[in-house]
């Protein structure tokens, strides 16, 4: 047996005794020698708030690096579903409502599960969370409660995302693709440093589709898109110590969407879509992020401020069928402020610790009618009104004059916070002792003003339409105090190392704005039988208003042990984990029995999560496999929603399994033709999702073979890709509305070419 | 001592006061019984058993002399019934006695809500409404129903 043999059984056997420790493992900023584009190697753009790189970190964490979002086509967040194990951003129709779920914790409306940082400025709205990818230096998604150097809503993890920077990259890119739908991109970036203290990017990208859906009812279009997006970057080196950054980016999107297909439950039949009132959703995003840093001795200082507007418009045939029932038009500007200070430890020492200071605030207004239509009024309120009205008079019908009627709400969500957080390392030989704290303040409010009148007669018995107004206002405030600690231990192996990790995670509570329109409907229904000295045995009124429009924080502890190793002279890279999560108050979005027009997020009592991640990359010449998996297990401990109990019941739309394989193959010509091929293809797959609490409707698993083959000749590659080539049948979301039960399908076989050109 | 002085004066006074406000002076029975009465409800259902609703206020409203409109509020006769109902009986008969009301009255077509209800047409009432309780008995169609409840302080 040679020597190099030798070596090879060696290290593999010390794999295996390893393996039964790995919990999980995500790649690593891989050295994934297969580039796309031949850029120059640039500075690893470091986390503000992470000392040294995350293998090192007792945390499960996923770095996705320019190369493996060009070679995977992430171009968007949803995109990264799968490349990470353990993580959904779901596609819901639109771009305001991806919802993302990490091992299990999600959120489909109000605060998100996950935080966003994007260049270090924390986005605060969940609506801006699905944005185009383009120059982008690395994503970090860190799965587990980040609560102790992240804070509120980094209950599920944190997605920490760097864009180029002009002081370490310069060139200018260009890039144009073209596929089915119609779908177009074109971008154009410049990075540029003029002087050793001043550079400046400017990126501007377009992406157009006309979407793979049809509405039936009139033959438009049903996912139409237009998004244009621009970010300016500027790097200023004040002094050896100091140096400042401005992120100026901004976002709009235009959009037909929410492209939902009736679906019969008992057949697993999906209808066409067919909505006779507009889907719509438009946003304009912007974000102003300045962050000053010092680097001295053996210490880092940063600070970032940043102002964040957005205004966006949805338009939702509620009843998404071709009837003229209800529809919502929610119209909202944000304005937001976020400050933050840290302070940490640079230098190697046995002691390493991090501190930071963080404040925000932010309003919201937002106005939101729901206008009733009349296949709305008749379904909705004069059937179930009359129904229970025939039961004693048969001869009376209650009627309403109106053929249509708005219930109008306005709403003004104010909400600040203030916290102190501080993390210390100790290091003991192999040994590293970690304990973190964060002390969280958080003040919210609303102030609503729902109003809406009809006129309404009792036939036969009133000769007159009597008009029925119906008001509601109030002010409703909550605070919360939050300490979320931290601790965990690392031990370092001649190959990597093993931690053990216990941290706890917290996702704010609020105020439900979606249940304004049944509440409001609940009154006039009561108001008009009142009246009339009628009452429906349906116990007192569905909704306590005081605690329907609010919902308490989530809370969980999550217990972690895992490992990051680094084998076979670093070709292989594997890092693993297992964890358990205790969550208390999960926040669940559900809709109220009957056929009832709102939604509203609803705690549920306890939920028990255990599930495991293994990730691991290997790099040989010109190949390189990855494969990423993720098994989550998350089941309601007791939860009693009215009068069902779901204790027992899996937590619907975490999926149970995510798998990504990847395989890459670069193959050089000769020398004389120059440049070379690669040839890369995956399979990806999710499943089972459960899409109800009862548990009785899911997605299977699922999967989605992709592919792609690109020409690469110096600066200038051109390639081919395509993604669901099976064209697999899958389910993306599922929900009821007006005691229908709709679906949004997966996308159906894309493929397009694009070219790109590096000068 | 300035206190002594006072006493005899408003001793009397407040023994006054007290005496106004639980026996009013020369005021009719009708209006002294005017208010809401919160009492139990009981439906003989004809087959051995009773339909029981506790806390159910009725609205005792003297109509004009000698008449009275009793109005029982959200009251349901059967636990099958899918609704409640305010149910008025107008023409209750309210003669005057020593204590406050005695009611009565016969073949009274009921309002349920608003809609007059035949089918449950009122007989055999009778009763006694105080300021402090009202109590009656009456046929609801084929029903016997029984109510006692005690004055709710008005507003």
């Amino acid at each position: 047996m040679t020597t190099k043999m030798k070596k090879i059984k060696k290290q593999l056997a010390e794999w295996i005794c390893y393996a039964p420790c790995f919990v999980f493992i995500p790649p690593l900023s891989p050295a994934y020698t297969v580039s796309v584009y031949e850029l120059p190697p640039v500075t690893v753009v470091a986390s503000l708030k992470q000392a040294g790189v995350y293998t090192e970190q007792p945390l499960s964490f996923t770095s996705i690096d320019r190369e493996d979002m060009e070679a995977n086509r992430i171009t968007e967040p949803k995109n990264l579903s799968l490349n990470v194990p353990n993580f959904l951003h779901a596609d819901y129709g639109a771009r305001m409502t991806g919802s993302i779920y990490i091992r299990g914790i999600g959120s489909r409306m109000e605060q998100p599960a996950a935080g966003l940082y994007v260049d270090h400025v924390p986005v605060l709205n969940k609506n801006n969370y699905d944005f185009d990818y383009f120059d982008m230096e690395r994503i970090d998604v860190l799965r587990g409660p980040q609560g102790t150097l992240y804070g509120r809503n980094a209950v599920g993890g944190v997605m920490d995302v760097h864009t180029l920077s002009p002081s370490d990259y310069q060139g200018t890119r260009l890039q144009a693709g073209y596929g089915n739908g119609n779908t177009c991109t074109l971008h154009a970036s410049t990075y540029q440093k003029p002087t050793e203290r001043f550079a400046f990017s400017i990126a501007l990208k377009h992406c157009s589709t006309d979407g793979f859906y049809k509405n039936s009812f009139d033959g438009t279009l049903a996912d139409r898109m237009l998004s244009e997006s621009g970010r300016l970057k500027i790097q200023i080196r004040l002094s050896p110590e100091w140096k400042m950054e401005n992120s100026l980016s901004a976002n709009f999107v235009k959009q037909k969407g929410f492209a939902y297909s009736l679906y019969d439950e008992a057949t697993g039949k999906v209808m066409p879509i067919s909505h006779n009132d507009p889907c719509t959703y438009g946003r304009l995003g912007l974000t102003e992020g300045l962050t000053f840093q010092y680097l001295g001795q053996g210490i880092r200082f940063s600070s970032t401020t940043s102002y964040q507007r957005t205004d966006d418009e949805m338009a939702l045939d509620q009843d998404f069928r071709p009837v003229s029932m209800f529809t919502l038009q929610q119209v909202q500007q944000e304005n937001a402020f976020t400050q933050e200070f840290v302070m940490r430890s640079t230098q190697k020492k046995e002691w390493q610790w991090i501190s930071g200071a963080f404040g925000f605030y932010k309003q919201v207004d937002m106005e939101a009618p729901v206008l009733f239509k009349q296949d709305g009024i008749d379904e909705l309120i004069l059937a179930h009104a009359n129904a229970g009205i025939h039961t004693v008079f048969p001869d009376a019908n209650l009627l309403i004059e109106e053929t249509r009627f708005p219930v109008e709400s306005y709403f003004d969500l104010p909400v600040y916070g203030f916290s102190l957080y501080h993390q210390s390392t100790f290091g003991v030989g192999r040994w590293e002792f970690t304990g973190g704290l964060r002390v969280d303040y958080e003040h919210t409010a609303i102030g609503y003003t729902d109003s809406t009148s009809i006129n309404y007669r009792f036939a036969p018995y009133m000769r007159e339409y009597k008009r029925l107004p119906v008001k509601m206002s109030g002010k409703r405030s909550d605070s919360f105090f939050e300490i979320l600690p931290k601790v965990a231990v690392t031990y370092q192996t001649g190959r990597g190392r093993l931690y053990a990790s216990m941290t706890r995670g917290y996702k704010t509570g609020g105020f439900n704005t979606q249940i304004f329109s049944d509440i409001m409907q609940n009154r006039m229904m009561d108001a008009m039988m009142s009246d009339l000295g009628v009452y429906f045995n349906t116990g007192e009124t569905p909704y306590n208003v005081e605690t329907a429009i609010s919902y308490k924080p989530e809370y969980s502890w999550n217990y972690e042990a895992g490992g990051h190793f680094r084998l076979f002279d670093e070709k292989l890279s594997v890092d693993a984990a297992v964890f358990y999560i205790d969550c208390r108050n999960q926040q669940l979005t559900v809709f109220p029995p009957g056929k009832t027009t709102g939604r509203l997020m609803s705690n549920a009592g306890q939920t028990q999560i255990f599930g495991g991640e293994l990730s691991a990359c290997y790099n040989y010449k010109n190949i390189r496999l990855k494969g990423n998996y993720g098994y989550t297990h998350a089941t309601f401990l007791h939860y009693r929603s009215g009068n069902e109990d779901y204790s027992g019941k899996r937590v619907p739309y975490a999926p149970a399994n995510t798998l990504s394989l990847n395989g890459g193959y670069k193959w050089a010509l000769s020398r004389k033709r120059a440049g070379s091929i690669l040839f890369d293809v995956s399979l990806q797959g999710a499943g089972k999702i459960y899409w109800n609490e009862s548990n009785t409707v899911s997605q299977p698993f699922y999967r989605l073979f992709n592919a792609d083959i690109t020409f690469q000749k110096d600066s200038f590659n051109v390639g081919l890709w395509a993604k669901n080539l099976t064209g697999t049948d899958y389910h993306t979301f599922y929900f009821k509305s007006a005691g229908h039960s709709f679906v949004q399908q997966g996308k159906p076989v894309q493929f397009g070419v694009f070219i790109n050109l590096i000068l | 001592m300035k206190n002594f002085f006072f006493l005899p004066v408003i001793i009397p006074a407040l023994l006054m006061t007290a005496c106004n406000s639980s026996e009013p002076a020369g005021e009719p029975a009708a209006v002294a019984a005017k208010g809401t009465y919160m009492g139990t409800m009981v439906v003989d259902q004809n087959d051995g058993t009773f339909y029981t609703q506790d806390s159910v206020n009725v609205v005792f409203t003297p109509t004009e002399a000698g008449k009275a409109e009793i109005k029982m509020l959200k009251v349901s006769f059967s636990s099958r019934m899918p609704v409640k109902l305010d149910m008025t009986v107008p023409d209750v008969t309210a003669a005057e006695i020593s204590e406050g009301l005695s009611l009565s009255g016969d073949s009274i077509v009921p309002l349920a809500g608003i809609v007059p209800y035949p089918a449950y047409t009122i007989t055999g009432l009778t009763g006694k409404a105080t300021p402090q309780t009202l109590s009656f008995e009456l046929m609801c169609g084929a029903y016997p129903l029984t109510f006692s409840g005690e004055s709710l302080p008005s507003e």
